[in-house]
């Protein structure tokens, strides 16, 4: 079976950090742009800053191990004659953009009294702009790459690109939330506090609203390939299906715990308290780890599952 | 022979010049040509295409076993196996041989995805080739390849397949498996030229194509081939086995 795993953990861990990445950076990007120039929502997207020059960084270091020939890899870069119908092509350049528009990002944090208002807000907004654009094209690459594929009938739907995408921006709003969580201390003045607690709710509304619409695009995907694909996916889905190879781990992992334990736990202890209490510790960190967890999971069984699935008949 | 060829030059730039095709040419001129290839002295576009009676196998493997000693491939891969399809119940029975190769497709799926340019399909004869000096192993292709053709090649480190020997008709010989092949099997030849025997047996044949519904346009045609596979076994109420002598035993 692992025979035909091409495609292992470290491809499968390369496209989980660079996608905690883009979602790191798509969640501190809305927070400095919606945030107009309040304090909580800067320091909140301080957090994501680094957390997806961090995780972008820790992918693109996978990168090269991937290839049997890492010294060739400049080759992709330049091959416009013959790339431009190459998803990987596309997904180099991407990587390498992101990565340098998320350090210039991460960078105008870092200095001494970097604060909403300082000299270089506006470049930042510019930088967030520029990386909510690129790291929407990686993010939807990381499934793109798979979903062209005809010949792996598991991949091989217009579903998967977005189920990545909306899966990577959840963890990052998770990564946000955790980070948030582990290192925010009360703020002496109760107006900021007050404030920087709505940042908590802010988050956990968000990893609510998207893990609905993940546990829609996952429906989709499987009744796409199961009731209207062709004969080969219908075949190939059933190994995440009941019965199928795949089907408890898939389920249990990647649905239950990544998309359905954070709706429950976000929805009764998030929205419904918004502007009482602080989201409790615990959910601040259970919720995160459960969409960390499932989203890793959802990535291993669709490419793992979907090297070991292949076309019917002859 | 063998060590009498040269491998040819595979890189787009030397074929790109133009160059390369007329010292192909040129070598196989002086060699004399070989049979199934009278037009290769002509510079002319090539389309090499196989065509595969399945009627005449009888699963010998000796195929397999020209082709693994040609390019010395690696334990455990195949550029060229055969499967074995057994089926029905007793006593309505019958077990075929089915040849596999690269199909050296019209629209290959494996070549857009390369991000090097390294895998593609030669202008002068339709031969999808891997160039090893810039195939940086990324394995999109080996994922693309709807007939599981391709493989990484443990000793280069990039993909690897079969490349229709180009070595050998580039210097108007056969490729090894067709010349292995006891019961004349696997007939090679340019269906450019109407004259040849592929030209004849496609023309006079009722020849198959596989998995045709991927729209890559295969160029290894066969003539009373099993297309039975591995699941129809439901549809036919009946016990179908289909076995490869690859490491992966089943069918992909
Ligand atoms: S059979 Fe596979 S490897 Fe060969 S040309 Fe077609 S798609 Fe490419
Ligand atoms: S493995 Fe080599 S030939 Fe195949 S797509 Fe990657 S670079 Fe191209
Ligand atoms: S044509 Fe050459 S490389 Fe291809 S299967 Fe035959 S012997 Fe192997």
């Amino acid at each position: 079976m692992t025979d035909h795993n091409f495609w292992g953990l470290l491809d499968i861990t390369y496209i989980y950090l660079g996608g905690l990445g883009v979602g790191a950076f798509f969640v501190s990007a809305m927070l400095l742009l919606l945030g107009r120039n309040d304090r909580t929502h800067f320091t909140v997207a301080r957090y994501g800053a680094f957390l997806a020059f961090v995780a972008i960084v820790a992918g693109g270091i996978l990168l090269p191990f991937e290839l049997e020939h890492p010294f060739r890899a400049w080759r992709v870069y330049l091959n416009f004659a013959h790339g431009l119908r190459s998803p990987m092509f596309y997904g180099a350049w991407f990587l390498v953009i992101f990565g340098a528009i998320s350090f210039f990002y991460a960078l105008t944090f870092m200095r001494r009294g970097a604060s909403a208002e300082d000299d270089l807000a506006r470049g930042r907004k510019v930088l967030a702009w520029l990386g909510l654009a690129f790291g929407l094209c990686l993010g939807l690459y990381y499934g793109v790459l798979h979903a062209s594929l005809a010949a792996r009938p598991l991949w091989h739907s217009p579903v998967l690109p977005l189920m990545f995408l909306v899966s990577a921006y959840m963890s990052g709003a998770a990564g946000v939330l955790f980070l948030f969580a582990i290192f925010h201390r009360k703020n002496s003045d109760a107006e900021v506090e007050k404030r920087f607690v709505r940042r908590g709710h802010q988050l956990l509304a968000w990893i609510l609203i998207l893990a609905g619409i993940q546990a829609v695009l996952v429906f989709l995907y499987v009744l796409f390939a199961n009731a209207f694909g062709s004969g080969d996916q219908s075949a190939a889905i059933q190994i995440l299906l009941p019965g199928g190879a795949f089907a408890t781990q898939f389920w249990l992992w990647a649905v239950v715990l990544g998309i359905l334990v954070p709706i429950v736990l976000a929805a009764s202890f998030g929205v419904s308290r918004a502007e009482r209490a602080p989201v409790p510790w615990w959910v601040a960190v259970v919720v995160p780890l459960c969409v960390l967890i499932g989203g890793y999971v959802m990535r291993y069984d669709i490419i793992i599952a979907g090297q070991i699935t292949h076309p019917m008949g002859l | 022979m063998k060590d009498s060829n040269s491998k040819p030059d595979i890189s787009r730039r030397a074929f790109l010049g133009g160059g390369a095709a007329v010292t192909g040419a040129g070598a196989a001129a002086a060699l004399g040509g070989g049979v199934a290839n009278s037009a290769v002295e002509g510079g002319a576009k090539k389309h090499y295409v196989m065509v595969i009676d399945a009627r005449r196998c009888y699963g010998v493997q000796a195929c397999t076993v020209a082709c693994k000693a040609e390019y010395k491939v690696p334990l455990g891969e195949n550029r060229s196996w055969v499967e074995e399809i057994e089926k029905g119940n007793y006593p309505n029975v019958t077990r075929s041989f089915l040849p596999r190769l690269c199909n050296h497709c019209d629209e290959p799926p494996c070549v857009p995805v390369c991000p090097t340019g390294a895998t593609f399909k030669r202008d002068e004869d339709g031969i999808v080739v891997i160039d090893k000096d810039v195939c940086i192993g990324c394995k999109s292709c080996i994922q693309a390849c709807p007939y599981d053709q391709r493989f990484l090649n443990e000793d280069t480190h990039t993909a690897d397949k079969c490349d229709f020997c180009i070595h050998r008709v580039s210097q108007g010989l056969q490729p090894a498996c067709v010349e292995a092949c006891p019961s004349r099997a696997r007939i090679f030849g340019d269906l450019n030229d109407p004259d040849s025997e592929v030209s004849r047996l496609i023309a006079t044949n009722k020849v198959s194509v596989l998995r045709p519904g991927y729209g890559t346009e295969p160029n290894v045609y066969y003539i009373g081939a099993d297309h039975t596979g591995e699941n129809d076994h439901y549809a036919e109420f009946s016990y179908v086995d289909v076995k490869t002598n690859r490491r992966f035993a089943e069918r992909r």
